[in-house]
This record gives C-alpha cells, structure tokens and sequence, in this order.
C-alpha cells in the first residue's frame, strides 16, 4: 500500500511537472514580439549592419554608425565582420559588400564604442 | 471473539479519504515546473524577423531604413525592407511616425528623413515608372525576389540562451544598380488658393487645419511642403501622409491663440493672418472650428 502511494505521489509529481514547464515555455511564456535587434535572423542582422554602413558611406559619422550597431549586442566590429561573412554567403553584390568593408575598415580605427545605447 | 470474526465483521463503509498525497505530488510538479521555466531556463527567441520587433526597435529600424534610402536612393529596397517590418501595413506606420515626429519637433532631420520616403513610395505608387526603376541602363528591376520572410509561428523559440552561429540563412537576392533619386518635379510652379473653406461641422477637432494641392491637371501631390509660419516659430509639414485621405492631403492642428501665415511649397501663395474661426451650433453654443484650403498650381 505504501508502495503505491510512493508511486502514485511521483507519477502525479511528473505530470504536474510536464504541466508546469508547459505552461511556463508555452501559455505564459513571452509571445514573439517585442524582440530586440540582437534576436534577428543572421540575414536580417546582415541587412540591418548594410542600412548602417549605407548611411555611414553619406554622413562619415563612425561614432553614429557604432551607437546604431551597438542594438545588434557584442561588439560592433564583430557583427560587421559577420555581415560581410553572411553576405558573401548570401551572395550580396559587390558593391555592398565594398560599403560593409568601408564601415569595417572605419570601425577598426575607432577606439571606443559606446555599449549603452536606447532606442 | 477471535481476530478472524473482527475481520469477517461488517463493518461500517470506510468514508472515502481523498488522495491528498497525489494532489500535493501535482501541485509541487507544477510550481517546479514552473520554477524551471521561469526562472532556471527561461524561454528565449532567436532567428527572429524585423516584424517580430518591439515598437520603439521598429521606429529605429524605420528611421535606418529611410536614413539608408537617402544614401543609396535605391526605393525598391526601401520598399522591401519596409515591407519585411510592417507587412502591408508599412505606408501607414511610416507616415505615422513621421507625421509624429514631425509634430513632436525633436528630430526634424529624421522626421525628413521619413517623410520623403513616404512622399516617394507614395509617388512612385501612383506612377510606377517615375522612380522605382533602375537608372543605369541594364533594365533590370532593382530586386527580382523578394527579401527571405518569416511568419510569426516560424520562430525558433528555445531554451538555450546561446544563438547558433551556424543557423540556416535563406538565399538574399542580389543588389542590382540603384535608381537615381526620385525628382520631386511639382515643387518649382508656384500653388494659388483657389478655395478657403469653414471647417464648422461637428466632430472636427479644434483648430484644424486641412490642406488639399493639386496640379493643374486636378490631380493631388504628395511630398509637397507647407510652411507655417507664427510670430513666435515656424513649422513644416508635408502632403502625401495620409494617403488613404488624397496623396495630396496634409493637416494641422492651429493653436486658437495664435495667428498663422499658410504657404504650400516652396513658391506658393501665402494665405496670412489665418486663425480657427469661431463656429456656432444650432442651439447658439459656440465653438473653435477649422479651416480647409484648396491649392492648385
């Protein structure tokens, strides 16, 4: 008797388990929104990381285009560095790829990059 | 009496005990359960879409977008990155914002910024030819795929907090020869009143100022700027934001106390000393209206 009392008492224990984790991963988790840059696809940090360089190439602002990384997390560098990768995976024209490298090159000059940046 | 009778006894129904200790194994699985994916390894999304951002990282994303489109002057790609944030609803969150910032004042370079690219997406809407194609002579379309999409349900939810470095990229359509910037031709014949209308109806909010340009086909124009001009400052607002309205529709909200000067464009007639008018309902009551003016070039 005590035996399938033990027994009952784990199997219920499992269950309510399985129902927690299903209710804290499933109903009550966060839905997808809300997200921040730093969740977005590889391809789409890529193009997020083009439209910064792009608008470095016009205003020459290094210190702007860093701030503006700096949404995508890590160091700015080294996302750019993974844009120009996913690019040239994703066969991007060259002439992108050149303006991606333009921001490379500035950002490798630029000492400090500011972490705390707010939309 | 011996232990055998006690056994074989009739005894009374045994009240029936409710299995406490399985309602409390349920319940203790439940808060650790909970507790695990809560707290210990809370769920975490990557490989997410623009789509999926929050509000405040969709008007950034919005403001590079049209930052970029002044730089490359490439609308297709504009439109397509626009498209990839708000789904077809991409017109109207752009315009909103930058009427929105426009009004706010703070940042007026951006607030430009957005509504030229709303003034050209939405130019390049009623005449297709007029921007969205390639100026360099190779004819082909700027994009001939569209961007790699993904719905909302197609997000990797997982409990690993690490994003992979190696996740599965969607082939990106090659970038083709960027379109020179749209021209916004209608700016240099100057625009003449041609109507100054009450704006007494109820439900018009106070002060409101409601601006319609056409060309001298008829036809509205967006992306036109109108000046108005106070004692104390001046401000800029453009046609085009409200398409849904007329491509050639702007508004305004006047301050009763002040008194303004109107001119459409960069050369148009200057209607002075405008003030919302006085209006008063049938029962006598009086309230501060609108005005609607009608400019034609």
């Amino acid at each position: 008797m005590r035996l399938w009392r033990v027994l009952g008492f784990l199997f219920t224990l499992a269950v309510g388990l399985g129902l927690g984790l299903y209710l804290g991963w499933g109903i009550l988790a966060a839905q997808p929104k809300d997200m921040t840059p730093e969740t977005l696809r590889a391809d789409y940090q890529a193009d997020y990381v083009l439209m910064v360089a792009e608008i470095y190439q016009r205003e020459g602002d290094v210190n702007a285009a860093a701030q503006r990384l700096a949404l995508l997390g890590e160091s700015p560098l080294r996302k750019v560095q993974e844009a120009i990768l996913t690019a040239q995976q994703l066969g991007y024209a060259r002439e992108d790829i050149e303006t991606l490298a333009r921001l490379f090159q500035a950002l490798q000059t630029y000492p400090r990059i500011q972490s705390t940046v707010t939309p | 009496m011996t232990l055998d009778d006690l056994d074989n006894y009739p005894s009374e129904e045994p009240s029936p005990q409710p299995p406490l200790y399985l309602l409390t194994g349920l319940v203790l699985g439940v808060l650790l359960g909970l507790f695990i994916a809560r707290v210990l390894s809370p769920l975490r999304y990557v490989d997410t879409a623009p789509a999926m951002l929050g509000e405040p990282y969709k008007a950034t994303y919005r403001l590079l977008i049209a930052q970029a489109y002044q730089s490359n002057g490439n609308l297709e790609r504009a439109r397509l990155r626009l498209q990839l944030l708000d789904g077809d609803l991409a017109p109207e969150a752009l315009a909103s914002q930058a009427q929105q910032w426009l009004a706010e004042g703070n940042n007026l370079e951006s607030a430009r910024a957005l509504a030229q690219l709303v003034t050209d997406l939405t130019s390049s809407t009623l005449s297709p030819s007029s921007s969205a194609t390639p100026a360099s002579g190779s004819g082909t379309p700027a994009y001939t795929t569209p961007l790699p999409t993904l719905d909302l349900g197609q997000a990797i939810a997982t409990p690993t907090p690490t994003p992979s470095p190696t996740s599965t990229v969607t082939p990106w359509p090659t970038f083709t020869p960027r379109p020179s910037p749209t021209q916004r031709a209608a700016l240099q014949a100057p625009f003449k009143l041609v109507e100054q209308r009450q704006l007494c109806e109820s439900g018009v909010p106070a002060g409101l100022l409601q601006i319609y340009l056409t060309d001298n086909n008829g036809q509205p124009l967006p992306g036109i700027p109108i000046t108005l001009l106070w004692n104390s400052g001046q401000n800029v607002f453009y046609t085009g934001l409200y398409p849904t309205i007329s491509p050639g529709y702007a508004d305004a909200l006047l301050d009763p106390h002040l008194v303004y000067d109107v001119r459409p464009g960069d050369v148009g007639e200057t209607v002075r000393g405008l003030q919302p008018p006085q209006c008063k309902t049938p029962d006598g009551q009086t309230f501060i209206g609108g005005w609607q003016l009608d400019f034609t070039q």
